[in-house]
């Protein structure tokens, strides 16, 4: 019984047309078959809320075709409150029933037509989805000039966040501070105390992989020349003096570096020496 | 055999004789802006920016 899921069911009409339809065929084989191909706005909204099983909160007197009689029936529940801007602006919710009289009064007895509002616009202004606007369900937008009134069904979710309040926690819930004992301040990467949003975190992470690999392939380069530069040496040794095996050589040098163990848990402050080598 | 109910009759007589309304100049740009799409029967789709 809320708000959203009567929505849900507008929205699931955007784009019915003409009649008989699924709305006017439901009330009329409850209700008699002269509502078949009848005005449908009010029949949408009955629809909806009976679909959304919303009945008791958008219906409190039953079945509604007849919209005059549905605003009425906000009315005696004490929720109508008369078009003007300043009420939409303070009472309208997403879910509202609203009325309109093309006459352009606030009059309940002279109201044309219906529809529920999706959103209420920062401008004073709504945006609906009715049944039956040029014969086809569809959103528009109404200002208060046409807005006879409207009144709030009793959903049960008025304390419910929006999808956006949701969003926002958990983005901000993901958002942390760094602090001075973590490595990416020891190394100056980050900045203790500055706000890192999972955003930037992200950000963060594909930069320092960037200048990872960067960092990598240049030191892969400086590897292969001294390979270059070992191989050469190794040959000219071997051809100033016949007891050398170059081959041999450059083997036992590879061997040795192969067991070259480094730390890499030291700092270039500590006092110890850092990178203990072996061979 | 029994006629229209009453509510019938007053749907018929009261209800959606003028069913577009007056337009509003910028509803297209209104309901593009909230994030609805536009489909190629006119209807304006979609869930739109989170409420």
């Amino acid at each position: 019984m809320t708000a959203a899921a009567v929505l849900a069911e507008a929205r699931r009409d955007l784009g019915m047309t003409g009649r008989p339809n699924p709305i006017t065929r439901e009330y009329a084989a409850r209700h008699g078959q002269e509502f078949l191909n009848a005005p449908w706005c009010q029949m949408s909204i009955t629809h909806w809320a009976r679909q959304s099983r919303s009945a008791d909160a958008v219906l409190p007197a039953g079945d509604r075709a007849f919209t005059v009689w549905h605003a009425q029936d906000g009315q005696r529940a004490g929720r109508w409150h008369p078009g003007t801007t300043a009420n939409i602006r303070a009472h309208a919710r997403p879910g509202a029933v609203v009325f309109f009289d093309w006459g352009g009064s606030d009059q309940i007895g002279a109201i044309d037509h219906v529809g529920i509002v999706e959103r209420v616009l920062p401008d004073g202004r709504v945006q609906t989805i009715e049944g039956n606007t040029a014969d086809a369900c569809k959103r528009r937008v109404r200002a208060a000039n046409v807005i006879a009134g409207f009144w709030n069904p009793d959903y049960q979710e008025d304390d419910m966040p929006s999808a956006k309040e949701i969003a926002d926690a958990v983005y901000e819930r993901m958002t942390g501070t760094v602090t001075d004992d973590v490595w990416a301040a020891r190394e100056g990467i980050l900045e203790p105390g500055q706000k890192i949003d999972p955003k930037t975190a992200f950000r963060q992470i594909w930069a320092y992989g960037k200048d990872g690999h960067a960092q990598l392939r240049v030191i892969l380069a400086k590897l292969g020349a001294q390979d270059i530069a070992l191989r050469a040496l190794a040959d000219a040794l071997a051809a100033q003096n016949d007891s050398v095996d170059a081959d041999a050589l450059v083997a036992r040098i590879e061997a040795a570096i192969e067991n070259v163990r480094v730390r890499l848990d030291v700092t270039d402050d500590d006092p110890a020496p850092a990178p203990a080598a072996t061979n | 055999m029994s006629g229209p109910s009453e509510e019938a009759r007053l749907v018929e007589q009261g209800v959606d004789r003028h069913d577009w309304g007056p337009t509003e100049e910028d509803e297209e740009q209104v309901l593009a802006d909230l994030g609805y799409v536009l489909d190629d029967t006119g209807i304006y789709r979609g869930e739109g920016e989170p409420l």
